[in-house]
């Protein structure tokens, strides 16, 4: 949908006529959400599939109670209707209510941005995207007894944000992503990796990712953890993690524990808490050589925004520096119950949804040392450099995460694959291991779940190749 | 949207579409009403409300199939946008295992106990049941309660090419309550149900609440195998995700660890599980598939034995069978999996077992390898432990590291009692008893 297609004056309509119906505050998303996504199922192409929404998510505060609606069917009658039920179904909600809600407060902003597009995704012809995917097979086929799933998706979501306080915000944020499911099948048994990536702009990431090269020599090194692959070496040992590694544990263990409303118990239900509470904040937690941040800012990445869905500045924040807990992640409401102002972090998959505190891109900041350097001092170690199985507890605490490729290091140099090795861990006891972070960064993408109902988002994590010590595998 | 607006506009799109040269199309308009009420320590953190009309469509032209979902009702706009999906299937390259889809028209049987009046009426009544159970929980020693109240009504009108004109509407409710006494002592459930007259929220409430009160005190477990209590919250996540590995699409795909497994023993002799989309008050029960096939029992596995996986029209060809009527969009998928219940009290499970655990639920469910089954799980909760038949302890910290065909393999003993368990860490409704395996491998952290 064109951005003067867009029926601003209806959003603006709701925000009014929430207040004269006695909403405190009120914020409209207005948004035209287009997704596709292209599969492929070993050798055969499977369903492609293509969505287009048009639709208004709204919250208001009545009474110190929040609530939120989202309407598909934009007829100003239909929706001056279903805005008057959930005005009276909030204040009904209200009653339980002992602590009013509260939103830190914001000046309003006034912006337009529009994320660029060198090759804009809907130019690119999708016979052309299904033929890339046909290329991608070729290569997994260069290892014999191979089965693949892929699925190569984007969006464009075009979005008009207002509130009763002012603020007009327009964006443009065209996303791509490839996600890929290789098996290497033989002598009865069989070995998996799955990977995803994604970027905010257009076809030129595809590009980028130098997909059909990858996966090449990813199958080979799946056959050769198959046929080869050792068991890790017992006792404690040095480990030596990939920027994927790194990424998926900073995501898990630092971003989902900051986030402020798990820490207030908000997703208790859900996704769950966190081990962390106010008092940890300037508290150690791991080496010096730890510093992960959040930045939703970085142009071009998966998590890409300017601000955020209730409004407010995108920023980078320090959520672990230099080892100890820094800041954690907020929107307004959590902001003003720990009496701050947000950094930021409300986000929603698209009008459907309720804005709550969410991770855009996570990074542990990367150190001095050369990959060589990390590996030269090991004596006996293990090398991670992908991953399959990973999970974490509700509290943040007890993870785990299974290598895929996977290597021994000897005397400073890797030598033969490593079937599986297991990294179980709690949150403190992986941080205090980190002894050196390389000096490169690399991001894998994701869709973080979290929120009822699920809310599946666009994230970026990575970080440099780091060294633990003293680490036990499975 | 009113009935005869809505059906008309399903027939309109599969007249379009034939005339603009598909060979198969399948149109559904869906009118959907929900609302949520999640509450957070003890309050409604927030109440939300979805209006939502749309229309999906799936095409086929020279086996190039394609999917998609609009919210168009004007006729012209319906018309120009299945001119560009015609357009789009064109170019792309076909899908030679396609099948088609099914060819009615068909009979259907409604279903009982999947509308209720009261439910699709419901508004503010919902505060209500959430206070009246965060009430029961608190009694009982909870100090917080989180959870939501969700409760949805839907119509929809399918029309096909293979002469199929049906329309159905339901409704459905789920409450889901977790209590906590500190961050350590919590407990978990819920009550899913197509009516309201079936919604137990207080005696899940009050369970969650016991639960969370007797799991004083956890302590670091140890590593080891032991044999586990899987309470039907916890068990039903295993389910959920054997469900997936049912549909042949995840089968062809390499995302299932039954590939290659019919007429084998893929669990205990005891085991005979059965995908039901006519259960009546079932949580996903529907009369009709996605592509508008009769839906029907499916015995998956009887006593042991591997009987088929779950198929819609094109796939069952391929492999030589019949649509089990499990059809969805893009894949297969289960409606309602039905472990059939034992003999046995959970009491006497508790008192036969010598050194186990009795675990309540079970969250972050992943695979190390689809095709295998090998996974891990991480119990959520009370997670007691039993020695010499007594609850001994509360443990924490641990993971179960195995592998599902193991599990299944290694069933000892089922409840007489079962209950129908959907909520957020689930993708499909499983109703199941309490479920007792031997010899699980646990895990915890370095």
């Amino acid at each position: 949908m064109d951005k003067d297609m867009m029926d601003k004056d209806l959003a603006d309509s709701v925000v009014k006529k929430a207040q004269e119906l006695g909403a405190s505050y009120a914020e409209v998303r207005l948004e035209s959400f287009d997704a596709s996504a292209f599969l492929m199922k070993n050798d055969t192409p499977e369903i492609s599939d293509f969505q287009k929404s048009y639709g208004i998510g709204a919250r208001f505060l009545v009474n110190g109670a929040m609530g939120f609606m989202a309407i598909n069917d934009l007829k100003k009658a239909v929706v001056m209707k279903r805005l008057e039920e959930t005005i009276k179904t909030i204040k009904a909600s209200s009653r339980l209510l002992k602590t009013p809600i509260k939103l830190a407060s914001e000046a309003p902003a006034k912006h337009e941005w529009v994320v660029p597009q060198k090759q804009k995704l809907q130019d690119v012809d999708p016979k052309d995207k299904m033929e890339y995917l046909f290329d991608v097979r070729k290569a997994i086929k260069g290892v014999d007894r191979t089965q693949s799933f892929l699925q190569l998706f984007e969006s464009m979501s075009k979005k008009y944000y207002t509130n009763s306080e002012g603020s007009m915000i327009y964006s443009e944020t065209p996303r791509v992503g490839l996600f890929y499911l290789l098996t290497v099948t033989g002598n009865g048994d069989s070995e998996q990796r799955m990977l995803e990536h994604g970027a905010s702009g257009g076809w030129e990431n595809v590009k980028k990712w130098n997909t059909i090269y990858n996966v090449g020599q990813e199958v080979r090194a799946l056959k050769a953890v198959l046929e080869k692959g050792k068991a890790a070496p017992k006792g404690d040992v040095k480990l030596v993690l990939s920027p994927e590694l790194v990424g998926i544990l900073v995501h898990e263990c630092c971003g989902h524990p900051t986030e402020a409303d798990r820490i207030m118990g908000r997703e208790a239900a859900q996704a769950g808490e966190s081990f962390l509470t106010k008092d940890w904040l300037g508290r150690k937690i791991g080496s010096e050589a730890v510093t992960v941040v959040e930045d939703p800012t970085i142009e071009g990445s998966y998590g890409f925004y300017n601000y955020d869905d209730e409004g407010v500045k995108a920023r980078r924040r320090f959520l672990i520096k230099d080892g100890k807990i820094n800041d954690f992640l907020h929107n307004r409401q959590t902001a003003a119950l720990m009496g701050i102002k947000s950094n930021g972090a409300a986000r929603s998959v698209n009008y459907s949804f309720e804005p709550i505190v969410r991770m855009a891109n996570t990074i542990m900041l990367p150190g001095k040392h050369s990959f060589q350097e990390l590996i030269e001092d090991v004596k006996l170690g293990v090398y991670m450099k992908s991953f399959t199985e990973w999970n974490i507890d509700d509290r943040r605490w007890n993870q785990r995460y299974v290598g895929c490729e996977s290597y021994l290091i000897e005397n400073g140099e890797i030598k033969t694959p490593v079937r599986r090795p297991v990294l179980e861990i709690t949150t403190p006891g992986f941080y205090e291991r980190v002894e050196a972070c390389g000096n490169d960064v690399k991001f894998v993408a994701g869709e973080c779940g979290k929120g009822e109902p699920m809310q599946g988002l666009p994230v970026w994590m990575g970080g440099p190749h780091i060294r633990l010590n003293n680490v036990r595998l499975g | 949207m009113d009935i005869s607006e809505s059906l008309r506009g399903a027939e309109f799109v599969v007249e379009k579409a034939k005339e603009l040269g598909a060979d198969d199309c399948i149109a559904t308009v869906s009118n959907a009403l929900g609302r949520q009420l999640k509450f957070v320590n003890n309050e409604i953190a927030t109440s939300k409300t979805w209006d939502f009309i749309s229309t999906s469509i799936f095409l086929s032209k020279g086996k190039r199939i394609i999917a998609s979902t609009i919210q168009e009702t004007d006729q012209a706009k319906i018309e120009e946008a299945l001119k560009n999906l015609i357009s789009i299937a064109g170019k792309m390259q076909p899908k030679q295992d396609f099948q088609g889809i099914a060819k009615g028209p068909f009979q259907y049987k409604d279903i009982p106990e999947t509308f209720d009046q009261k439910v699709a009426s419901m508004s503010e009544e919902g505060v209500e049941i959430v206070s009246s159970a965060i009430d029961q929980a608190l009694e009982i020693g909870a100090k917080r309660c989180s959870g939501v109240l969700l409760w949805n009504s839907s119509e929809s009108y399918k029309v096909t090419s293979g002469g199929v004109n049906v329309s159905g509407k339901g409704t459905d409710i789920q409450f889901s309550l977790r209590a906590l006494v500190d961050k350590e002592m919590s407990g978990h459930n819920v009550s899913v149900s197509r009516t309201l007259g079936k919604l137990n929220a207080g005696k899940v409430a009050q369970e969650a609440a016991k639960t969370a009160v007797m799991c004083k005190k956890p302590v670091d477990g140890k590593v080891g195998k032991f044999d586990i209590l899987f309470h039907p919250m916890a068990f039903t996540n295993l389910m959920s995700y054997t469900a997936n590995s049912f549909s042949s699409f995840y089968v062809d795909s390499g995302f299932s660890f039954l590939a290659d497994k019919i007429g084998k023993n893929v669990a205990a002799d005891m085991v005979t599980l059965t995908d039901d989309g006519t259960m009546p008050n079932g949580y996903n029960s529907s009369k009709y598939d996605e592509e508008g096939h009769p839906v029907r029992p499916t015995v998956l596995v009887k006593d042991g034995v591997m009987q088929t996986y779950l198929h819609n029209t094109s796939t069952a060809r391929n492999h030589n069978t019949e649509s089990t009527g499990n059809a969805g969009m893009i894949s297969p998928g289960a409606w309602n999996i039905d472990v059939k219940p034992g003999d046995m009290e959970v009491d006497d499970m508790i008192s036969g077992i010598k050194d186990g655990l009795y675990v309540t639920n079970l969250w972050y469910s992943r695979f190390t390898n689809y095709r295998t089954g090998d996974f891990s799980t991480i119990p959520r909760d009370a997670i007691f432990r039993i020695k010499d038949g007594k609850i001994v302890e509360n443990w924490k910290s641990i993971r179960i590291s195995d592998n599902m065909l193991n599990i299944m393999k290694n069933i000892s003993a089922l409840s007489k009692e079962k209950r129908q368990v959907y909520w957020w860490e689930t993708s499909c409704p499983v109703t199941t008893p309490h479920v007792l395996v031997k010899g699980v491998n646990v895990t915890r952290p370095q």
